[in-house]
């Protein structure tokens, strides 16, 4: 099969052939139809993630079943899937606790060491991470739900959201954009979108944001509460991971509020306040990160992509055929054109 | 009637007889029988904390019995031994409408609040949605102890969805701090870690039912608190000073998945720096920690800390308390200060 193989840090992917994975009894064959690129392939790339080299990149994979193990029982050659990555130990306390997405031995498929991903034409998968994908949902469009959409849903389902909430998401990115997509899956639920680049609020407003605000023409803070009736909003989900959105986001929020934060700050952050006690303790939120996802939010997930209760008709911004991938990876490493989603797809 | 007025900041409060107050349609008059001396009251004497406009009366942690009732008062009757809840909310903003008056936009607070003046009086005048019957078992110093102490403890517990067999930490383990280990028991903690730099307090705090405690001055309590749960961190940890080095050690006291309760409320300015560059990425992110704060209490909290009371759920008796008479109030405020009795009660 053709595969895209990393063989040194800072070099292109070569195209070259190598033979197929071996299924194991318990996993599923796919053969690739589109596979997203994703931030964290640019960590890999920077050398930031343990791996091997040689490797092949890609984790956000959608498909038909090639091959199955011989104790596969839920799909058959020839079925439409997607894949979820994130394959947890199922033995720690914690996946034993019903928290796998905080599994402490966790392995990501195609970004962890000893493991092949999606950027070839065949990738495997234990069942257990495998879905099933209905008719009505694009190849491309499922690459999202693998990924991005599932992060930003796990976020959506910790921020409870409630009816009638005003939800403010500072960050328009692909976590940020797909929160929002998220939050507008409950009825009746006003979204206000904050990002310093117009073309991903321009972005966010087509696809339902009741408010857009660029912080660097204005203060989102001050806008939040004038809209609010000086209350702050219901929910804040935080998916920019700067120490000055993540104080914003505290700010925005009114009492009894929810807050998650979804962006991953790698900088030092620091809640400081003019009054500590009116902007944070008076205010008596809750205050939680999001990380990951879960296996069984991916079925609930499937169907509101399904039922277009989620759209996803805006989150792929460029398709590009698999033998471009080098030309992929260089738009979304310097963030080319602020798009949301590159999506490569096999013949 | 007999009451110690504030009449100047900063000096002695004066014991001299002041007029009953006037009953309303919708009040009680309630003969004080204890009132508890909180460090609110003190903040307010020595001008640290803003109170009614001078002379005022203090006292916020009221028990006593129905003298009288106004015209439209339909619950209470005299003879009857309450509780009350200094909290004045509206019943009508949005928070009070979600049962979150303890946030209530117009809140004032009985003894704390202009014109709403307290109970370090023989009477004091309550609306009648504050009370509270005090049931026959619980003593009038319990009663102080759960509406001075033990309700922003409770309430914090309550918030933090505590469920049985957990674990938890609890920094700081002044009064509202051995609270909190108190209502843990209550809600059936499997272990509970206490924290201080205090030895004393520590020493105290193992009487009210802690299976560890670690003295943060001698040790790292995050890494002894890991030790101690198997390496992963307690369920919940509960931050009592109001300080920025313990909310941080607190937050780094829970496993994945764990929640902090932010329970102290500073007098000072607060910064929660996250020291390291992936201070917050580790402790927070990566561990899909949450971080709830717990503010006062709410009303619909006091039936059920009164019935746990009753059934001995939550038992006091570990609680040191000093009963005074109004006369010793100015000694009162000065040994609340100290911080050597659970609480200074005065009693008429």
């Amino acid at each position: 099969m053709k595969a895209a193989i990393l063989k040194k840090l800072g070099t292109l992917l070569t195209i070259e052939e190598i033979p197929k994975p071996q299924v194991g009894e318990n996993d599923v064959l796919m053969k690739v139809k589109a596979a997203g690129i994703c931030i964290a392939d640019m960590y890999t790339l920077r050398g930031e993630r343990p791996i091997k080299l040689p490797h092949i990149l890609g984790h956000e994979a959608s498909g038909v079943v090639a091959e199955v193990g011989s104790k596969v029982k839920k799909f058959k050659t020839g079925d439409r899937i997607l894949g979820n990555a994130i394959i947890t130990c199922n033995e720690c306390y914690y996946c034993k606790n019903d928290l796998e997405q905080v599994c402490n031995k966790h392995t990501i498929v195609g970004t962890d060491g000893g493991t092949q991903g999606a950027f070839a034409e065949y990738y495997k998968l234990p069942e257990g991470n495998v879905y099933h994908l209905p008719e009505e949902i694009p190849f491309d469009q499922a690459t999202v739900i693998t990924s991005p959409l599932a992060s930003a849903y796990h976020g959506v389902r910790i921020a409870d959201i409630h009816r009638g909430d005003t939800v403010v998401v500072y960050g328009g990115g692909a976590i940020g954009y797909h929160a929002m997509l998220g939050a507008l899956s409950y009825d009746s639920v006003r979204v206000f979108m904050i990002d310093t680049v117009d073309k991903k609020l321009e972005l966010a407003r087509k696809a339902g944001a009741a408010e857009v605000m660029n912080p660097s023409r204005e203060d989102p803070v001050k806008r939040i509460l004038g809209l609010t009736e000086g209350r702050g909003a219901d929910v804040v989900i935080e998916a920019v991971g700067l120490n000055q959105t993540i104080n914003q986001a505290i700010l925005s929020v009114g009492k009894a509020g929810r807050l998650v934060f979804m962006g991953a700050p790698f900088g030092k952050i620091s809640f400081e306040f003019e009054n500590y006690r009116q902007s944070f303790l008076f205010k008596e939120i809750k205050m939680t990160s999001s990380i990951t996802n879960r296996k069984d939010e991916m079925p609930q997930l499937i169907e509101l992509v399904r039922t277009k209760k989620i759209d996803l008709s805006r989150s792929v911004s460029l398709k590009l055929p698999f033998e471009k991938i080098n030309e992929g990876l260089e738009i979304v490493k310097n963030d080319v054109g602020n798009l949301i989603r590159v999506v490569l797809e096999f013949d | 009637m007999k009451a110690a007025v504030l009449k100047t900041l900063k000096e002695p409060l004066v014991i001299e007889d002041v007029p009953l107050p006037t009953l309303g349609p919708k009040n009680v008059l309630m003969k004080v029988k204890q009132c508890g001396i909180c460090i609110t009251d003190i903040k307010m004497v020595s001008g640290v904390r803003p109170t009614g406009n001078l002379p005022f009366i203090i006292g916020h942690e009221g028990v006593g019995i129905v003298e009288d009732v106004g015209k439209e008062v339909t619950h209470f009757k005299t003879g009857e031994r309450v509780l009350m809840d200094p909290l004045l909310s509206c019943g009508m903003c949005l928070n009070c409408s979600f049962g979150r008056d303890n946030m209530c936009e117009s809140r004032r607070l009985i003894g704390i609040t202009n014109e709403t003046p307290g109970v370090y009086a023989e009477y004091g005048v309550i609306p009648e949605r504050n009370l509270y019957k005090l049931p026959d078992e619980v003593s009038f110093s319990d009663g102080v102890l759960i509406n001075s102490l033990l309700s922003p403890a409770f309430h914090g517990v309550k918030r933090m969805d505590f469920k049985a067999s957990e674990t938890a930490c609890v920094y700081g383990l002044g009064s509202i701090g051995t609270m909190t280990i108190l209502a843990l028991k209550a809600f059936g903690a499997s272990q509970i870690i206490g924290v201080d730099i205090n030895e004393q307090a520590l020493k105290n705090a193992e009487k009210f039912g802690l299976d560890y405690v670690i003295n943060s001055k001698k040790e790292d309590p995050v890494k002894r608190i890991r030790e101690l749960t198997g390496g992963k961190g307690v369920d919940v940890a509960f931050e009592v000073v109001g300080n920025h080095e313990t909310i941080l050690q607190a937050i780094y006291s829970t496993r994945h998945g764990g929640r902090t309760c932010i329970l102290g409320v500073p007098f000072y300015h607060v910064v929660i720096d996250f020291k390291d560059a992936l201070g917050f990425f580790h402790e927070l992110s990566e561990k899909e920690a949450s971080i709830i704060i717990a503010w006062g209490y709410t009303r619909q909290e006091f039936p059920m800390m009164l019935n746990m009371v009753k059934k001995r759920l939550i038992d006091f008796s570990p609680c040191r308390t000093k009963v005074i008479p109004l006369e010793e109030v100015n000694e009162g405020i000065k040994w609340t200060g100290e911080g050597k009795y659970t609480r200074v009660i005065i009693e008429f």
